[in-house]
């Protein structure tokens, strides 16, 4: 009998040790490191889940400061030469259902490059003036006050921006992609079923979308290409001399509302059962021969510029704002 | 005297009578009328050869050139089909590398993310494939066709990626 207990007891216990493991796991450690760095340093910064908020400032330090995931099994904050790495180890397999992901504040030399990767993770970034690389799966990015070459990408959340400058590429899949007051020289937006909604000065744009709709407000813009599948794509903006904007779609509608002059030659082109409404000027839309689909070819001001937008079945609208 | 002379003298009899214009002994102009009707008929005999053999040449030629017009139509929508096949064909394979990529290192791509826009993409493909052999000269719809295998492509992968996330680090 006392054998029998024995055993009994030692399996408990192994079951006690075995259910409370994870839970000392769990606990999530707070973290408080600095490191003198150049301010061109090349930082890669890698975060599984939680969030995590990377500020530019004026010092040469690098400092990272909070709670770490309570899965995991440290941080590696390392430099090497112009190289730094800031990681928060995950065990290489687990199932990592635990609410508790990293809240982490990062600091970094305004002029840092920065390698932002995560999974769940969200990221908001600002105040950096060099190349910034964000790439996450299901977290959400914001950013503010960045400059310079800077590509956020995220595949099922969403992308917000404020006053991004630079060259700048801002893509989602399932997620919206935002940007206000943006100044940047060149702009490109992507998604696929989230919406589009951009405010930028920028004078080269291009927007994709498949099935989220397309709404731009631009400045004076010298070159324009949208393409979309069934998302509607509406833009309000300035044709610059000699400027060029070519719009496709399969079935979404494209609507286009110009400011200012317009010198430009003008072609659009329905191939199914889209319209092509013009209220530029009196030219009109000849219908096809066959009945089925539109064609409007007309001169502009001057012409210098190209306008030319195609649907497949959607409408085509073009006025002046 | 001969019948000849005697007819000369009686000529010549009337003329001094004052008869000046001698009549002939029967109507002859029906057959005048007939004699100028046919020989202005003869030359126009000729020039409706000349026209039924030109108006044969248009008609041969005619022909020809629409039944050369005919295959070149021909042969320009066998060459869009064969050009639209051949693109097909592509990006058929480069969406199974794409597949056959992930799933040797064991990934999932059995997913409902972005199932319905991958729908949308291939029934825009067939659309626009469709419009193409009605259009073949139409540089924006090729670049729209482009752009949607293109499309694709992508998300298939981001298919792979939003189903398995734990591999991204």
């Amino acid at each position: 009998m006392n054998h029998a207990y024995k055993q009994i007891l030692a399996m408990v216990l192994l079951l006690a040790i075995g259910l409370l493991a994870p839970q000392a796991i769990a606990k999530q450690q707070s973290v408080e490191q600095r490191m003198e760095v150049p301010t061109t340093i090349i930082v890669s910064l890698e975060n599984m889940r939680g969030e995590v908020e990377i500020v530019g400032t004026d010092d040469n330090l690098a400092k990272v400061s909070g709670r770490l995931d309570e899965y995991a099994t440290g941080l590696t904050f390392e430099r090497d030469g112009n190289n730094l790495t800031i990681r928060v180890d995950m065990p290489k397999r687990g199932n990592f259902s635990g609410q508790q992901g990293s809240a982490l504040r990062v600091e970094l030399p305004r002029r840092a490059e920065l390698h932002v990767t995560g999974v769940s993770s969200d990221f908001t970034v600002y105040n950096f003036s060099s190349q910034v690389r964000v790439n996450t799966v299901s977290g959400d990015i914001r950013a503010e006050s960045l400059e310079g070459q800077l590509r956020l990408s995220t595949v099922s959340g969403d992308v917000q921006s404020r006053k991004l400058a630079g060259v700048i590429a801002l893509k989602s899949v399932s997620g919206d992609v935002v940007d206000h007051a943006s100044t940047a020289s060149s702009a490109s937006y992507t998604s696929t079923s989230g919406d589009v909604e951009v405010s930028t000065q920028a004078q080269e744009v291009t927007a994709e979308s498949v099935s989220g709709d397309v709404e731009m407000e631009l400045g004076a813009v010298m070159s324009l290409q949208i393409k979309s599948v069934s998302g509607d794509v509406s833009a309000q903006l300035q044709l610059l001399e000699q400027g060029r904007i070519e719009a496709n779609s399969v079935s979404g509608n494209v609507e286009l509302a110009f400011v200012g002059a317009l010198d430009a030659t003008l072609s659009a082109d329905v191939s199914g059962g889209g319209t092509i409404i013009n209220k530029l000027n009196d030219a009109q839309a000849r219908e096809s021969e066959w009945g089925v689909g539109a064609n409007l070819e007309t001169k502009l001001g001057n012409g210098a510029g190209h306008i030319e937008l195609s649907t497949m079945s959607g409408d085509i609208i073009v006025a002046n704002k | 005297m001969t019948a000849e002379s005697k007819k000369l003298d009686q000529l010549i009899e009337q003329a001094r009578q004052g008869k000046q214009s001698p009549q002939p002994e029967r109507d002859l102009w029906g057959g005048i009328e007939q004699a100028l009707v046919r020989s202005s008929r003869r030359p126009l005999q000729g020039f409706g050869w000349l026209w039924a053999s030109a108006a044969c040449m248009v008609l041969v030629v005619a022909g020809l050139t629409f039944n050369g017009l005919q295959q070149t139509e021909q042969a320009g929508v066998s060459q869009t089909q064969l050009l639209l096949t051949m693109l097909n064909q592509q990006h058929q394979q480069q969406r199974q590398l794409v597949l056959t990529h992930y799933q040797q290192v064991g990934w999932d791509g059995r997913s409902e993310f972005v199932k319905h826009e991958l729908e949308q993409i291939r029934a825009s493909i067939d659309e626009v494939s469709e419009q193409l052999m009605q259009e073949p000269s139409n540089q924006q719809l090729w670049q729209l066709l482009q752009w949607l295998y293109q499309k694709e492509l992508e998300l298939l992968e981001s298919q792979f990626k939003e189903t398995n996330p734990l591999q991204q680090v």
